[in-house]
C-alpha cells in the first residue's frame, strides 16, 4: 500500500492504517530525534509527540511527499524544543568516569555482521561522535543529522527547515567542518 | 583549480551533488594535490561513522494511540486568557499600591540608599540565619522562589520540591524561617512592622516598605563570578550593630543569594569537567572552575548531595559523581 492510500485510509478513520503508518515512519522520525537529542528515551518521546501531531493533523495532507516534509520539520521542532526544555528546565550530564566499565556498557549498536562493508564502532568510538554533534549548534546539527542520518538531499533539508539551499551547503560544509575539529582535539 | 576553491567542493563532492564540471576539476586537483585528498578521505570516513550511529532496531517503539485520542488541554495557568487577567490583575494591584503609599505623602528615599541598606539588612538577617541553622537556610529564600515557576511534573529528574528541602533542615531551622516569614508577613502593615520591631519609628519603617528594591536588582549589580562577599555565613560585618541600626526599619526584601560553587577538578579530569560544564553559567580561574550566577537561581547537586552554599567539590577522576544537575 503506498503512502498516500495509506493517508487516505487514516483520514476515514481507520487505525490500522495508522499503525502501518507508524510503522512507516518511525524509524525515519526516532532517528532523526536520536541525532539531535543523542537520547534514544528522548528519541522515543519525540516520536510520541510527533505520531499525536500527525494523527491529529492526517486529513490535511495531500501527498506523501508533503507528508515526509512535514514529517522532517516537526521532528526537528520537536526535537528543538526537547533541548530547549532540557536547557532551560534540568540540565543533567552523565558524569560515569570512563573505565573498564565503560567498554561493558550495552549500546544499541546494530549487528553488523552480516554487513562486513558496513562501518562498525565501538563504543568509545560512538559515545565520541555522539558527543561532538550534541556540541554542534542546533542549526549545524539539524542539517547534518537530515543529511547523514536520513539521507536527505539539498533540496528536501531545505524544505524541511525552511531555509535556502545555499545555507543548507554552507551548513553542512560548517557542521562537518566543526565536527572533525571537535573529534581531533 | 586551488586549494581554497577545491575545499568550497569537498562536501557537494562527497555527497555526489556537484555537477559535472566542477566534479571534473576537482578530480583533476586531488589527483595532484594529496592534501586535498586525504580531506576528501576523511570526510568520507566521518560520513561513514556518522550513519553507522543511526539506531538500526526502533522495533521496540510503541505508539500509544490513546494520547492521540484525547485532545489536548493546556494547563490553567498556560491559557492565554488566564495568562492576560493575571497580568492585568497584578498590574491593577500595583496601581492601586502606588496610589495609597503616594496619597500617604510618604516620600521615596534614594533607590541607592535603600539598596544599600535593604542589602545590608537582608545580609543580616541571612548572616544570623545562617549562624543558627549551619548555613543551610539561606536556600530558603532565591531558589525557593524561582524554582517555584518551574512546573516538576515537566522536569527529567525527581527534582525535591521546596517542602522536602525544608524537611531536611533541623527543626531549629524550620522554626528559624518560620519566624522569619511571619516576621515578613508582619511588615506589610505599619503597625505590625513597628510591633515586629519596637525599636524602631512607625515613620521610617513604612517609608523603607514603599521602596526596598526587588533582590534581583541588587544581584544585577554584582560581579556574577566573584567570590561571594555576600556569602551568609561569611557576613559578620553585616551583624555591625551600627548598620543594623541604620537598617533596624528596612523591612528585608526577599532576596536571590547568590552561589558560587567551585569545583576543584584535578588534571586529569579536567578535559572532562570543561564539557560537562558546557553550557552551564561557568567561568574559569587558576584551574578552578566556577559555576555561578547573581541572575539565575541554581541548586547544585553532586551524587545527590545538594550544595547549599559557597563550597568547594573536590573532583579527580576517582570520584564518583554520577550526575551534576543544574537547577533554574
Amino acid at each position: 500500500m503506498t503512502t498516500q492510500e495509506l493517508v487516505e485510509k487514516c483520514a476515514e478513520g481507520d487505525a490500522q492504517a495508522f499503525d502501518f503508518l507508524v510503522e512507516r515512519y518511525q524509524s525515519k522520525i526516532i532517528n532523526i530525534a536520536y541525532g539531535m537529542l543523542q537520547d534514544k528515551e528522548d528519541a522515543y518521546d519525540v516520536a510520541q509527540e510527533v505520531f499525536i501531531k500527525l494523527y491529529r493533523k492526517i486529513g490535511s495532507f495531500t501527498g506523501a511527499a508533503s507528508l515526509d516534509t512535514w514529517i522532517h520539520r516537526v521532528t526537528v521542532n520537536a526535537s528543538l524544543d526537547a533541548l530547549r526544555k532540557r536547557g532551560r528546565r534540568v540540565q543533567t550530564v552523565p558524569l560515569a568516569v570512563e573505565g573498564e566499565d565503560a567498554q561493558t556498557v550495552e549500546l544499541p549498536i546494530a549487528d553488523d555482521s552480516a554487513a562486513p562493508e558496513k562501518v562498525v564502532l565501538q563504543n568509545e568510538r560512538r559515545r565520541m561522535l555522539l558527543d561532538a554533534i550534541e556540541r554542534l549548534s542546533p542549526k549545524y546539527r539539524s542539517v547534518l543529522v537530515l543529511r547523514e542520518f536520513e539521507d536527505l538531499d539539498y533540496e528536501q533539508i531545505a524544505s524541511a527547515l525552511d531555509i535556502s539551499v545555499g545555507t543548507v551547503k554552507s551548513r553542512l560544509n560548517r557542521a562537518r567542518e566543526k565536527l572533525r575539529n571537535l573529534l581531533e582535539k | 583549480m586551488e586549494c581554497r576553491e577545491a575545499r568550497a567542493y569537498l562536501t557537494e563532492y562527497i555527497d555526489g551533488f556537484l555537477l559535472e564540471k566542477e566534479r571534473a576539476q576537482l578530480e583533476a586537483h586531488l589527483q595532484a594535490c594529496a592534501a586535498c585528498k586525504k580531506e576528501v578521505e576523511a570526510l568520507r570516513a566521518l560520513r561513514g561513522e556518522l550513519r553507522a550511529l543511526k539506531i538500526e532496531d526502533t522495533s521496540d517503539f510503541v505508539f500509544d494511540i490513546e494520547k492521540a485520542k484525547t485532545p489536548a488541554v493546556l494547563p490553567l495557568y498556560r491559557q492565554r486568557w488566564v495568562r492576560a487577567l493575571s497580568v492585568t490583575a497584578a498590574c491593577f494591584v500595583l496601581f492601586i499600591g502606588v496610589l495609597a503609599v503616594t496619597q500617604n505623602g510618604y516620600q521615596t528615599p534614594q533607590n541607592s540608599e535603600v539598596q544599600i541598606l535593604g542589602s545590608e539588612a537582608a545580609d543580616e538577617e541571612d548572616a544570623m540565619t545562617a549562624r543558627e541553622t549551619n548555613g543551610e537556610s539561606e536556600m530558603t529564600n532565591g531558589p525557593r522562589a524561582r524554582t517555584a515557576e518551574v512546573p516538576y511534573a515537566e522536569t527529567e529528574l525527581a527534582v525535591p520540591d521546596t517542602y522536602t528541602y525544608y524537611s531536611s533542615q533541623t527543626p531549629e531551622a524550620v522554626q528559624e524561617y518560620a519566624g522569619k516569614e511571619n516576621q515578613k508577613s508582619a511588615s506589610v502593615t505599619a503597625e505590625d512592622a513597628s510591633t515586629a520591631e519596637p525599636g524602631a519609628g512607625a515613620g521610617a519603617q513604612v517609608e523603607s516598605e514603599a521602596t526596598v528594591p526587588t533582590a534581583p536588582m541588587m544581584d544585577k549589580t554584582d560581579d556574577a563570578f566573584a567570590p561571594s562577599s555576600q556569602a551568609p555565613a561569611s557576613g559578620g560585618a553585616s551583624a555591625n550593630p551600627a548598620s543594623g541600626g541604620s537598617a533596624s526599619g528596612i523591612i528585608p526584601a526577599p532576596t536571590y543569594t547568590k552561589r558560587t560553587v567551585t569545583l576543584s577538578v584535578s588534571p586529569e579530569a579536567q578535559e572532562r569537567f570543561s564539557y560537562i560544564l558546557s553550557g552551564m553559567p561557568v567561568t574559569r580561574a587558576n584551574g578552578e572552575i566556577l559555576i555561578g550566577a547573581s541572575d539565575l537561581n541554581w541548586l547544585l547537586r553532586v551524587d545527590g548531595v545538594q550544595i547549599v552554599s559557597d563550597q568547594t567539590v573536590e573532583c579527580n577522576s576517582e570520584t564518583y559523581l554520577n550526575k551534576v544537575v543544574l537547577i533554574y
